[in-house]
């Protein structure tokens, strides 16, 4: 199984709540925390046995969390999850925390620009996804050949993961999901699949 | 003294899993610490009767997580939660996060028995005593009894002991000797405490 399993956090107050959190945290909701167990348990079934070469999450609250309940529900040693700070999720700046109604009363003309330029726009302080990508393509090439690994990142970082993994285009990129009742399997063959719980 | 506190200590974490010191530094729940939670707010919610009530947790991660799983299960609002620096969990300092109580013993020998000869007033390097924990935690329930009602706290083992200790005027050695439940929590009211029983 040379695959990566790539894992969203589960539901966060402030996605609950619809405001960005890009590189700041709030604790999962007990639905949150029933999704990460649910992947878990699904991932335990995909795996059949098999225990991960590798384990990565991001070192953020929620990511972390989620990762540790995947972990123990595999039956994974939690000591051995890496942290990495290149999935942490895009930040987006003084816009981490804000809702979409915040933003607008506070930056309305700087959103407008981001219509033209999305994939390279950053909000004031933030990152553009052309830069996360840049970390993302990093770290999927520096990963070694230890499967099946496991990932648990977030919502925006995923999808230029699975971008770059599909060597999507922008717009593609852009029209991605970012599920929270299931995963995505990463296939050698630079395909994926989703695997609903 | 009119106020009902229910005490709650977070749910087991990685950290109390492998025997490691946390004091203010973090690590998050297992699922057996997730399941425990759902347990004890399970438990609680049938001790609320619809009154109102104030929701205190500390500001640290393991207590917040904690305090957003009971919020969902008893029906309060998350953003309603006071997060107060006084019910952060004892310092160890420099100490946050050292492999274990045996290690400490090992890598400093002179620090532990200095420790020994007065256990209540000891700090380690840039820590907190137990002395100073009581301080910051005994005019936290003065507020609570003075708001009088009931309250929900959501803290940690030694905070959650102190504060234990304060409601019943236990001497140190008393203190020392309460426990650290996580699959049971306290009820504070009328003087009395109560161990309530989740699991």
């Amino acid at each position: 199984m040379r695959s990566i399993y790539l894992l969203r956090h589960g539901e966060t107050v402030w996605n609950r709540a619809k405001r960005l959190q890009g590189h700041k945290d709030t604790p999962l909701t007990l639905k949150g925390v029933r999704q990460a167990r649910a992947m878990g348990d699904k991932l335990s079934q995909v795996l059949d046995g098999t225990q991960p070469r590798a384990f990565y999450s991001s070192p953020i609250g929620r990511s972390h969390q989620t990762a540790t309940i995947v972990a123990d529900s595999i039956k994974f040693d939690t000591e051995l999850i890496i942290l990495k700070k290149e999935l942490k999720e895009i930040t987006f700046g003084k816009w981490d925390g804000l809702n979409m109604e915040e933003i607008l009363a506070g930056y309305e003309a700087i959103w407008r620009q981001r219509k033209e330029v999305k994939w390279s726009f950053a909000p004031p302080d933030g990152e553009s996804y052309k830069m996360a990508s840049e970390r993302a393509n990093d770290f999927l090439i520096g990963l070694p050949d230890e499967y099946p690994t496991i990932i648990v990142a977030h919502g925006s970082l995923n999808k230029v993961i699975r971008g770059c993994w599909r060597k999507l285009k922008a717009e593609e990129i852009f029209q991605l999901d970012e599920p929270q009742n299931g995963f995505y399997e990463l296939k050698p063959d630079h395909k994926e699949i989703f695997i609903h719980v | 003294m009119s106020a009902t506190i229910y005490l709650i200590r977070h749910g087991e974490t990685t950290w109390n899993r492998a025997g490691r010191l946390q004091g203010q530094a973090d690590s998050p729940l297992t699922l057996r610490g997730t399941q425990q939670i759902e347990a004890v707010s399970n438990t609680l919610k049938r001790y609320l009767k619809n009154q109102s009530l104030t929701f205190w947790a500390s500001p640290l991660g393991r207590t917040q997580q904690t305090a957003a799983i009971i919020c969902d299960i008893i029906g309060i609002d998350f953003e309603h939660i006071k997060f107060d620096e006084r019910l952060k969990e004892i310092t160890l300092g420099s100490r946050d996060g050292y492999s274990s109580w045996h290690a400490l013993k090992n890598d400093f020998p002179e620090d532990m028995a200095k420790r020994e000869e007065d256990p209540w007033n000891y700090r380690h390097p840039k820590g907190e005593s137990s002395q100073m924990v009581l301080e910051r935690i005994e005019p936290f329930i003065q507020e609570l009894e003075l708001l009088s009602g009931t309250h929900v706290v959501v803290a940690h083992g030694v905070v959650n002991k102190i504060f234990r200790g304060l409601y019943l005027n236990l001497n140190h050695s008393q203190i020392f000797a309460l426990d650290r439940p996580q699959e049971s929590f306290h009820c504070l009211s009328e003087g009395k405490v109560a161990t309530i029983e989740a699991l």
